[in-house]
C-alpha cells in the first residue's frame, strides 16, 4: 500500500513538474489525462484491496466464476454441487469419528492416570505412616528399650550384689556370737569352780555355813545351766552359720553366672542394635527416596492430566467443523451455492476456542487463557 | 466433612481431570454430562459449589445457571464457569446470569483451587 501511494506520488509529481520544467504548456491536457487514469487506476486498486483486507479467506476461497458447460454438456456447477451433497456427510462421519474415538481413548487415558494418581497416594501414605514406617518406628524403639532393658538388669545384678555382701557381713556376726557364746561357756565354768570352793570353805564352816552351802549349790546349778544354755547357742550358731555359708557360697556362684549371661545378653543385643540401626538406616533412606520418586511421579501424572485438557479443545473444533460439514448438502439440495464470506461468518460464530479465532486475526479476549476472572 | 461439587461438562474426560484436580484437594465431586442432566442432579442435595462448561448440547451452561438460580434451594449457591470461551460479551452474560468467576481452559490446578476455596468460604 505504502509503495503504491509513493509510486502515485512520483507519477503525479512528474506529469506536473515535467512539462512545466520544459515550458511547454501544450502538454498539459495530456499530462491531466493522465492524471485522471491513475487516480482512477489507484481507486480501483486501493478498493481491491480494502476488500481483501476484510476478507482474508476470500482470496483462499473466491467466488465462484460463471459455470461453463463441459465439453459432454454437463453443467459444473451442479457436479460439484452433487459431489459434495454426497462426499459432505462422508467428511462429517469420518471428523465425528475421529472425535469421539480421540474422546474415548483421552477419557480412557485420563481415568487410567487419575487412578495411578490415586495409588500413588496411598503408596505415599503407606511410605510415611505405614507399614515400613512403623518397622522403622519399632526398630527405632528397640534401641533405646533393649539398653534401659540391660540397665535394669544390671542394676538389680549391682542390688543383689550389696545384699550379698551384707549376707557375708551377717556371716561374720555370726561368727562373733560362735565367739561369746564360748565366753559364756568359760565363764560358766569358772563360776562352777566358784560354786565348788564355795562349798568346801561352807563345809568348812560349819554349821556357821550351812546358809551359804545353800547358795553355793543354787550357784553351781545356775552355772550348769548357763554352761549347756551356751552350749545349745554355739550349736545353733555353728549350724546358722553354715546355713549362711552355703547360701552366699550358691548366692556368689548364681551372681557368677549371671554376670556372665549378663555379659552375653549385653553383647548379643549390642550387636543385634548396630545390625538394626544399620537397617533402619537403609529403611529410612529408602523411604525418602521413594517418597521423593513418588512425588515427583505425582507431580508428572497431575501436569499430564492437565495435558489432557487438548482433547476438550480439539473436540470443540472437530465440532465446529462436523457441524458446518453437516449444514453443506442442506444448503446445496436447496439448489443454493453459498456464498463463502456470510457462510465463514456463520462458520467463525461457532468458535469458542482463543485459537480458533486467532486463525480469523481477532482474538476473542485480550485475557490470558489461563487466568480468572471473579464477578 | 468434605464440601461438594457439582461439575457439569460434556467432555467425559475433562470432568474426569475437574473431578482429579477436586478430589486431591479433599472435596467429593457429582459429575454431570451437559445442563439438562446438571437440572436432574439438583433435587435437593447440598452443593457448596458448581461448576459449568458453557458449550453443552441440550442445555447450556448459561441457561443452566439460569434455571439454577429460580430453584430456591440452590439460588445462592456460588457458580464457576470453567470454559474455552472468554469474550467479554459471553462473560457479561453469564455475570447477568450469577456466574461469581469465570476461568478459561486450559486451566491450571492451583488457579481453579484457589477460585473454589474462595467462593466457598466467601
Amino acid at each position: 500500500m505504502r509503495n503504491s501511494h509513493l509510486w502515485l506520488s512520483i507519477h503525479l509529481a512528474g506529469c506536473f513538474a515535467l512539462p512545466w520544467l520544459a515550458g511547454r504548456w501544450f502538454l498539459e491536457p495530456v499530462a491531466i489525462v493522465v492524471i485522471l487514469a491513475g487516480s482512477g487506476w489507484l481507486l480501483w486498486w486501493k478498493t481491491r484491496q480494502e476488500a481483501l483486507h476484510a476478507s482474508p479467506v476470500n482470496l483462499a476461497h473466491p467466488e465462484p466464476t460463471p459455470a461453463e458447460p463441459t465439453p459432454n454438456g454437463a453443467d459444473p456447477k451442479s457436479e460439484l454441487q452433487d459431489f459434495l451433497v454426497q462426499v459432505a456427510p462422508v467428511w462429517s462421519a469420518n471428523i465425528e469419528l475421529a472425535r469421539s474415538q480421540t474422546e474415548s481413548a483421552v477419557t480412557d487415558l485420563a481415568e487410567r492416570f487419575s487412578r495411578m494418581l490415586s495409588e500413588i497416594g496411598q503408596a505415599m501414605q503407606e511410605d510415611s505412616g505405614g507399614t515400613n514406617r512403623k518397622l522403622l518406628e519399632a526398630l527405632r524403639r528397640a534401641q533405646t528399650t533393649l539398653p534401659q532393658a540391660l540397665a535394669s538388669l544390671s542394676q538389680a545384678s549391682r542390688e543383689r550384689d550389696v545384699f550379698l555382701q551384707e549376707i557375708r557381713t551377717l556371716t561374720s556376726t555370726v561368727s562373733e556370737l560362735s565367739r561369746l557364746s564360748e565366753g559364756v561357756s568359760k565363764i560358766a565354768s569358772q563360776t562352777t569352780l566358784l560354786a565348788l570352793n564355795a562349798s568346801i570353805e561352807a563345809a568348812r564352816a560349819g554349821q556357821a555355813g550351812r546358809g551359804f552351802s545353800v547358795v553355793a549349790n543354787e550357784v553351781k546349778d545356775l552355772s550348769k545351766l548357763s554352761a549347756g544354755t551356751a552350749t545349745e547357742i554355739r550349736r545353733r550358731v555353728d549350724s546358722i552359720g553354715s546355713e549362711i555359708q552355703r547360701i552366699v557360697e550358691n548366692a556368689g556362684r548364681i551372681t557368677q553366672q549371671e554376670h556372665e549371661a549378663m555379659r552375653i545378653a549385653e553383647h548379643s543385643v549390642n550387636t543385634s542394635l548396630e545390625d538394626l540401626a544399620e537397617q533402619a538406616g537403609h529403611l529410612e533412606t529408602r523411604i525418602r527416596d521413594l517418597s521423593v520418586l513418588n512425588k515427583g511421579l505425582e507431580t508428572t501424572v497431575r501436569v499430564v492430566l492437565v495435558d489432557l485438557q487438548f482433547q476438550d479443545r480439539t473436540s470443540q473444533i472437530l465440532t465446529s467443523i462436523r457441524d458446518d460439514t453437516q449444514r453443506l448438502p442442506s444448503v446445496l439440495l436447496s439448489g443454493e451455492i453459498p456464498a463463502p464470506g456470510p457462510w465463514l461468518s456463520t462458520l467463525q460464530g461457532t468458535y469458542t476456542t482463543q485459537e480458533q479465532h486467532l486463525l480469523t486475526g481477532s482474538p476473542q479476549s485480550s485475557a490470558a487463557s489461563s487466568g480468572i476472572t471473579f464477578f | 466433612m468434605a464440601k461438594t461439587i457439582l461439575i457439569i461438562d460434556d467432555s467425559a474426560s475433562f470432568r474426569q481431570v475437574v473431578a482429579m484436580a477436586l478430589k486431591g484437594a479433599g472435596y467429593d465431586v457429582v459429575e454431570a454430562s451437559d445442563g439438562k442432566d446438571a437440572l436432574s442432579k439438583l433435587d435437593g442435595r447440598k452443593f457448596h459449589l458448581i461448576i459449568s462448561d458453557v458449550n453443552m448440547p441440550n442445555l447450556d451452561g448459561i441457561g443452566f445457571v439460569k434455571a439454577a438460580k429460580e430453584i430456591p434451594a440452590y439460588k445462592f449457591t456460588p457458580v464457576i464457569m470453567l470454559t474455552t470461551v472468554s469474550g467479554d460479551d459471553k462473560k457479561a452474560e453469564g455475570k447477568a446470569a450469577g456466574v461469581r468467576a469465570w476461568v478459561v481452559k486450559p486451566f491450571q490446578p492451583p488457579v481453579l483451587l484457589d477460585a473454589v476455596s474462595k467462593l466457598i468460604l466467601a
